[in-house]
């Protein structure tokens, strides 16, 4: 260690840093530091929390928010969205080796005698101009089709749930990296000074025995974990430890957070830490959202007419439909991403019964979301994503009346709408067995790199330092897939 | 960002800084691993035109007539001639790396270097400790780490902050060492001991204190992914606690830190291994295990082994040798092959991969201290004659003394290169080993775990005792003098006090690998008890305390924070180790994301023992704990991060938790005041180790009183504040007094000054 004894104190790094400090105290406008307000202005961009990592200021994506509709489970794609109706002649037969190649497939097929062919369950019709063919079990999606832009092409490369679902939310299969949303809150900030910049709704099929879900898909990872997503519930108390405990009303909290703010102000007076003055300010927003958040979550004030677009379900607190409506009054309060997990796409067995049954619960409900944000003039400027972590297998599991299908990673399908996108437009092609993709592959990195890029994001610039390397959530791959782009 | 890097850079410029000597290590070598040697680095396969640009030889070599640096003449080095190019064929970076490209400083900064001879240097971390000569002492400190922190603080302008107050002081280090506040008598007697001593009997004291180990225990749980469940799909629960026992003990016991390091990982293959060296290796079973339907055996028993390989790198190197999985590390000197080859040493035991719906422990595991058992067993059975009696003693015992996952090594299974990681792609077979880059053992080569962990504590083990003395500084000081302390390869952080580090890490080793005295040396030191109060002039030349220009002040880990509301309020169970509890969590949390079984909080005392024994199940890790930072521990975490948000604040008004510690800390308040400015002072007084200043006092005075008047109003009020939680208030207290109290005694527990150390 020759030389480090004599350092030169105002090295590169140690400013390098002492701006990143400033940017953090930056938060929600405290700006005590150096360089005062005026050199910060440019980081903070006009929004409430100023700590992205994007090298430049780029020019605002169409999309001012997403809303992401994620359907946990691998919903079937040739029972929805990629009929093949040529294959109804090998039906029975085993999937050939040449379609299979040398894929792996889980050890709940591997062992199966048989991989007999077993083509969709479901008729398709033609919807809208676009012409665009859809399952009859989405028949209020097809109502809409000629808005969305649907890709039959995705892949992904895990083979099993968590792995494959961690994937597309993080980019990385293993557990520790941050999810899209985070990303989003860490790059763009918070565009309401009341409410988190990333918001997470669940909700569970009405059959229950789902595959279960995992607080970590919308988890911050390594980044500081005030870019977690917030889970908005559906009890009375939509937001953790949001509602005062019984006997205190508002006007006695109000007396007491008084109380705490006067007398940190007294300790900031004598010890002088920035971070004080930022705890305060903490707190006048954990006050504010008392009151953003209820407000939010009521809908008493919705009118008929806007809860028929959703359907009956959103009577149901908790229900995919009633989610559906919260995202739409998320959107409008700004919320920059708004992710909404629907659970029990997974038919290993049953298919014919259970896949109708899903439907039902999420069809009326994304179809109202598209329709409603389309007549407030908000489709132009939100980005919706509707998809699960892979698709579902052509040959049978369980094969006969209890067939099921398995996960199936090579292709499946994901549609888009909204912001800055072709509408009406299908992308990419699999062959007759729907296993392998014939035109336009789009990874999970791409379909990532494109809702950044819609975002204003350039997913390559993106990036947080952790453990010495620059990670972002594409890694090191993804591209944005202009050919959907509008 | 750009344009704040410009002002920055501006003023370094200004300053004179330009004309200092430029070193590789500081100056350079950031610069090159930012934007350069992801294509002209370490890792082969991406490296273009041949050239290394952090290797002497491949730098200045010649190729097609030129060389990318010729030492002491920047014009004739082709480096300096493409960085400054404006021919776009030329340009380096290649114009269409956006982010790689480079500042005017940075291009300066270059050039410099090159002139002044390019002159190369080791990655410090790289090469073993030495220990530095002290700098002159000074007029002031207290011990040998002050002469470094006085040389940089008066090289910057700066004078050391004078001394914390003796409340402050105590407070401080009785957060850093129990995790615990101290009580107003242990205060007192602070106070009242005058002696030149007294600081260091307390530091003494607090070292011995049971609470050390838990405090010690909740730090080393993250790095080791400690979690009560195996982390995947339904989450069902393990029975890993006894090797938390374990860690607690150790710490408790002062176990040499290179002891402590040698039995987590090999503990198995000690000669004479006892029950307690095998329990330590549960260290490397932590990890999660996939449950899932479905999963593919070799795949996830892969990954084990790759997170074994990881975590032991994350945790004792500070590297991210996961990196090195799939190409070779692009940074630091590990190659594929060499991860493989650590991969070898961990690759050996009887274990599945995926076990369907497991509960419990899998193998291979040990009962817990089984002669123990054994012994208890025996005797169940000769004295408990009424069968349903006796089984529901061996249920009992068995829960005392459950199975847990431990290393055992079958016959060596062959290790291969895996292709891009992957379990399915084997390539060529390798060997166990460790990278060349590092010393080797004075064994010769390294065939075990054993050997392997023997090495990391060698005297010329390079990053070891660095790592974790960086570590504990950080805990202390909130800030490592290595400020990546997760990191200490090629792109770490440049040391705050280089010198001071391998001072500490040498006198580290040489003290035996002993924790308590190295946490001692640092809490004496002035450096440590200096006042956390800054100046305007403190603020602006060292905004993150890097140079400790003052003394630590930073927010409370999740756990203190619950523990000290637990501990104020008299709920506080204490018992040291033992299994965890369910504790308080938000209904219908299961529920929400699907999972598994229904939740059954426990009650009575484990409801108020420290969170250290709260249960975490891994996929629906505790939303209150998560708040404050706790990892979820499903992978390793060796740095948390601390942030300040809303949820926070909303947490500590509203969490039963803590409304029920503040009824309770209300009630100790009725009781131990006679009058209200009593209890209140009383009150403040617990929580922040010093009495209130009188407008402090009229603040919460007049609070209470503006409250008092709507309890007396609202007796129902009071009636349904004072029953949250499950403790309950004595009778004979005045409802109304003792909810505004309560209110009080919430707004305490919110004050920054309670919620910082």
């Amino acid at each position: 260690m020759k030389g480090m004894t004599s350092m030169n104190d105002r090295n590169r790094n140690q400013l390098m840093r002492a701006a990143n400090t400033l940017k953090r105290r930056a938060f929600l406008g405290n700006t005590a530091g150096i360089f005062g307000p005026a050199a910060l202005g440019s980081l903070l961009s006009g929004d409430a929390r100023g700590q992205s990592s994007l090298k430049q200021a780029m020019p605002p994506g169409k999309a001012r928010r997403v809303i992401s509709l994620f359907q946990s489970g691998g919903p079937s794609q040739m029972d929805l969205f990629d009929p093949k109706p040529q294959i109804e002649k090998e039906r029975g037969k085993e999937l050939p080796e040449s379609i299979r190649g040398k894929q792996r497939i889980t050890t709940m097929t591997s062992k199966q005698k048989s991989l007999p062919v077993t083509p969709a369950m479901f008729k398709f019709a033609r919807h809208g101009k676009s012409g665009m063919e859809l399952s009859e079990l989405l028949p209020r999606l097809g109502h809409v089709a000629d808005d969305i832009c649907l890709v039959r092409s995705m892949h992904t490369e895990a083979i099993n749930h968590d792995p494959a679902i961690t994937f597309f939310q993080t980019g990385f299969q293993l557990a520790g990296r941050p999810s899209i949303g985070s990303w989003v809150s860490y790059g763009l900030g918070a565009l309401n000074r009341n409410l988190p910049a990333y918001v997470v709704m669940t909700s569970r099929a009405t059959a229950g025995g789902a595959q279960p879900l995992y607080s970590r898909l919308w988890s911050s990872g390594f980044l500081p974990t005030e870019h977690s997503g917030v889970k908005l519930r559906n009890t009375k108390e939509p937001v953790y430890f949001l509602e005062n405990p019984p006997g205190i009303d508002h006007a006695t909290r109000r007396n007491m957070l008084d109380n705490v703010a006067a007398l940190n102000r007294q300790q900031h007076a004598q010890i002088g830490d920035p971070e004080i003055q930022s705890r305060i300010a903490q707190y006048e927003m954990a006050f504010r959202m008392q009151t953003s958040v209820p407000e939010l979550a009521d809908i008493s004030n919705e009118p008929d007419h806007v809860l028929k677009l959703y359907g009956p379900d959103v009577k149901k607190p908790g229900s995919y439909a009633r989610n559906c409506l919260l995202a739409r009054r998320l959107a409008e309060r700004d919320v920059r991403f708004i992710q909404l997990f629907h659970m029990g796409w997974d038919q290993h067995s049953k298919l014919a019964e259970a896949l109708p049954r899903q439907c039902r619960d999420t069809d009326h409900g994304t179809a109202g979301l598209i329709q409603d944000l389309k007549q407030r003039g908000m489709l132009d400027d939100t980005l919706i994503v509707w998809g699960g972590e892979f698709g579902r297998t052509i040959y049978a599991q369980d094969p006969g009346k209890n067939a099921g299908r398995d996960h199936h990673p090579r292709c499946f399908s994901t549609w888009l709408a909204g912001a800055g996108l072709q509408k009406g437009h299908v992308h990419g092609a699999t062959d007759d067995y729907c296993y392998n993709i014939t035109r336009d592959p789009v990874h999970v990195h791409d379909l990532n790199a494109t809702i950044l890029h819609l975002m204003g994001i350039d997913h390559e610039q993106l990036t947080y330092k952790h453990q010495g390397r620059n990670y972002r959530l594409t890694d090191v791959h993804g591209r944005v897939v202009d050919q959907i782009l509008a | 960002m750009k344009r704040l890097t410009c002002t920055v850079l501006a003023i370094l410029c200004t300053s004179g800084a330009m004309q200092a000597e430029v070193q590789y290590n500081r100056d350079i070598l950031p610069i090159l691993t930012e934007k350069c040697l992801a294509c002209h680095g370490a890792d082969s396969s991406k490296r273009k035109a041949k050239l290394r640009l952090d290797e002497k030889e491949s730098a200045y070599a010649r190729r097609d007539g030129s060389s990318a640096i010729v030492p002491g003449n920047p014009e004739k080095s082709s480096l300096i001639t493409r960085i400054f190019s404006s021919d776009v064929d030329e340009i380096m970076p290649p114009p269409d790396q956006k982010t790689k490209r480079l500042s005017a400083a940075e291009k300066q900064l270059l050039r410099q270097w090159i002139a002044q001879g390019a002159e190369y240097e080791e990655h410090w971390a790289f090469q073993p400790p030495e220990k530095p000569v002290l700098p002159a002492s000074g007029t002031w400190g207290h011990n040998e780490i002050d002469r470094f922190v006085l040389a940089r603080l008066t090289s910057n302008g700066l004078v050391p902050q004078r001394q914390a107050r003796k409340e402050r002081l105590i407070r401080r280090a009785s957060i850093d060492l129990t995790g615990l506040p101290p009580t107003p008598g242990e205060v007192d007697a602070f106070l009242a001991d005058k002696s030149p001593q007294a600081y260091s009997r307390l530091i003494d004291r607090l070292l011995t204190s049971p609470r050390f180990g838990e405090r010690m225990a909740a730090w080393w749980l993250d790095g080791a992914r400690y979690g009560d469940s195996h982390g995947y799909d339904n989450d069902l629960e393990n029975s890993q606690w006894p090797w938390r026992n374990w860690v607690i003990e150790s710490f408790n016991a002062n176990k040499p830190f290179d002891q402590f390091t040698i039995e987590q990982l090999a503990g198995d293959l000690l000669p004479d291994a006892n029950e307690e060296q095998v329990l330590a290796t549960g260290f490397n079973r932590n990890h999660r295990i996939q449950t899932e339907g479905g999963a593919i055996d070799e795949e996830w028993r892969t990954e084990y082994v790759i997170d074994r390989v990881e975590t032991m790198g994350a945790v004792f190197m500070g590297l991210t040798l996961s990196c090195a999985r799939c190409h070779d590390h692009k940074y630091d000197p590990v190659s594929q092959k060499e991860f493989y080859q650590l991969f070898a040493l961990f690759n050996n035991l009887d274990e599945k991969g995926f076990i369907n719906n497991l509960r419990g422990s899998a193998d291979p595991k040990v009962r817990y201290r089984l002669r123990e058992y054994n012994e208890k067993l025996l005797a169940i059975n000769e004295r408990q004659h009424d069968k349903k009696a006796r089984e529901k003693e061996i249920a009992e015992l068995n829960r005392q003394h459950p199975h847990v996952m431990i290393m055992r090594d079958n016959k060596p299974r062959k290790a291969y290169v895996l292709h891009r990681g992957q379990y399915d792609a084997p390539r060529e077979e390798v060997t166990a080993g460790i990278p060349r880059a590092f010393p080797p053992a004075q064994e010769g080569r390294i065939t075990t775990r054993l050997e392997l962990a023997r090495w990391l504590v060698a005297r010329q083990h390079p990053l070891t005792a660095r790592v974790i003395v960086n570590r504990l500084w950080e805990q202390l000081f909130g800030i490592g003098i290595v400020k990546s302390s997760e990191n200490l390869g090629i792109q770490s952080d440049w040391p705050s006090h280089p010198a001071l580090l391998d001072w500490l890490a040498v006198q580290f080793m040489e003290s035996g690998w002993n924790i308590k005295e190295l946490l001692r040396k640092m809490m004496l030191s002035a450096s440590y008890q200096q006042s956390a109060v800054v100046d305007a002039n403190r603020l602006e030349r060292d905004p993150e305390n890097r140079l400790l220009s003052r003394g630590p002040r930073n927010r409370l880990q999740a756990e203190m924070l619950r523990d000290q509301a637990l501990m104020l309020s008299g709920l506080l169970v204490e018992k040291l180790g033992g299994p965890s509890w369910w504790v308080y969590q938000p209904a219908g949390l299961w529920e929400e994301v699907e999972k598994r079984g229904s939740f059954v909080q426990d009650h009575g005392e484990k409801l108020y023992r420290r969170s250290l024994y709260s249960r975490i199940r891994r996929t629906v890790a505790p939303p209150s704990m998560r708040l404050f930072d706790q990892p979820s521990r499903e992978f390793c975490t060796v740095k948390r991060t601390q942030t300040n948000t809303p949820l926070q604040a909303l947490a500590l008004m509203n969490e039963v938790t803590y409304v029920e510690a503040s009824k309770k800390f209300a009630e100790r308040m009725i009781l131990e005041g006679k009058t209200v400015e009593q209890a209140v002072t009383w009150g403040f007084r617990s929580a922040t180790s010093r009495f209130p200043e009188d407008k402090e006092l009229e603040i919460l005075l007049s609070g209470y009183r503006k409250r008092l008047a709507f309890y007396l109003q609202n007796p129902q009020a009071a009636e349904a504040l004072l029953s949250q939680g499950e403790s309950l208030v004595a009778d004979h207290l005045p409802k109304g007094q003792l909810a505004a109290l309560t209110t009080v005694a919430s707004v305490i527990l919110n004050l920054d000054e309670v919620i910082n150390k």
